[in-house]
């Protein structure tokens, strides 16, 4: 099928096509033809816009204003990053202080760093895991990294209790980083791997 | 105008930009969405005296985020969630402050309007279309603004003589261009 050209169907929205043209436009788009019928609403939707944007600019000292802020603007601290500690992890304790049979495919970890706390749970599913867990002290976090092989793999943000998820991730070795604005604290080397 | 690289970068590289220190992305990114910041207030029938403070402190806010902005892919939506935020809390202040009659009409807005809400997506759709023409070539873009975008609007005459084009080529130079630019629109999913 040969369809009217761009052109053709700018004159047709725009009513400037001679009679003929117009009417062998009209029996195309009957075909019917879904392809130029969408060209057709999006010309018209961006004529509208075009023709009818009565939208403001900002003075052109309002505008200075806001660009001159960038260069101002108090330069960040160096964030301080440090590395949490393992303190508790069922799949470590002796086998007589936790047997682990089908309610083991749930990992409980415990890590501390300097005053915060990190509750950590991972549910084991077919091929991954999801990973739950919720920051206990310390100022409030911004945002719970989730880092693979260097990569930012996923970003969450703790609720107001502290609490995150990540659901699914795939099992791996990975780094936690809980993100605020004067420091990161870091669960390096977080390996979820199902060994129950 | 930005330098043309940033014209074509995503908002969440021209964060990345900004965030190594680069004043030419933050420049950019506030030339981006300058129009739709500054035409909210305005909407709600806030003075200019407020649009003014209401941009500047969005920008403020902006920047002190730049850095925790969640999903940095969804610039716009924050953009225009904090620009209504800012018109609320100045809106309250000033009223506050003077109790004069300028802000009557946003105190008596709902803020879910259904019209309201229209009136932004629409907001967002010509800052999306004035990016396109952006990253039109320069004779289109030029073309594209002097058609649709200056005031008062020129005459093809005035515009042939500007852009030194033959008169009778303007017709055919203006669907090329609005060819190339609902090019441009539809990679960016414009509807």
């Amino acid at each position: 099928m040969t369809h009217p050209s761009f052109a053709s169907l700018l004159d047709y929205v725009e009513d400037s096509l001679p009679r003929e043209a117009r009417a062998a436009i009209d029996e195309h788009l009957a075909g019917p033809c879904s392809q130029c019928s969408v060209e057709l609403s999006r010309i018209r939707a961006a004529l509208g816009a075009l023709a009818n944007d009565d939208t403001v600019a900002p003075p052109e000292e309002t505008l200075r204003r806001a660009v001159a802020a960038f260069r101002a603007r108090p330069a960040a601290p160096p964030r301080v990053r440090i590395a949490a500690m393992l303190v508790f992890d069922n799949y470590r304790q002796s086998p007589l202080a936790a047997v682990r049979g089908p309610a083991a495919r749930a990992r409980q970890l415990l890590f501390t760093a300097e005053g915060l706390d990190i509750d950590l749970q991972i549910h084991f599913a077919e091929g991954g895991a999801t990973l739950v867990g919720q920051i206990l002290g310390g100022e409030q976090p911004s945002i719970v990294r989730l880092h693979r092989a260097g990569e930012v793999i996923d970003d969450v943000g703790a609720d107001s209790f502290g609490r995150f998820a990540f659901r699914p991730v795939p099992l791996g070795n990975y780094d936690l980083v809980i993100e605020s604005d004067s420091r990161e604290v870091a669960i390096e080397g977080l390996e979820i791997h199902d060994a129950g | 105008m930005p330098p043309p690289d940033f014209l074509t970068l995503a908002d969440s590289e021209i964060i990345d930009a900004c965030l190594a220190g680069d004043a030419r992305a933050w420049e950019a990114l506030i030339l981006r969405y300058q129009r739709l910041i500054y035409s909210i207030p305005l909407r709600y029938g806030l003075p200019e005296s407020a649009a003014d403070d209401i941009f500047q402190a969005v920008w403020m806010l902006l920047l002190e985020n730049l850095a925790r902005l969640r999903d940095r892919t969804r610039l716009v939506a924050w953009l225009v969630i904090t620009t209504r935020r800012e018109c609320w809390r100045q809106a309250r202040q000033r009223r506050r402050m003077a109790d004069g009659p300028d802000f009557a009409l946003i105190e008596n807005l709902p803020d879910d309007d259904s019209s309201l809400e229209d009136i932004f997506s629409r907001l967002e759709q010509l800052t999306l279309i004035r990016m396109a023409v952006q990253r039109l070539d320069s004779r289109c873009r030029q073309l594209i603004t002097l058609l649709f975008y200056a005031h008062p609007q020129p005459s093809y005459e005035e515009i042939a003589d500007i852009l030194d084009l033959p008169l009778g080529s303007i017709g055919p130079t203006r669907a090329r261009c609005l060819e190339k630019l609902l090019g441009i629109l539809k990679s960016t999913g414009f509807e």
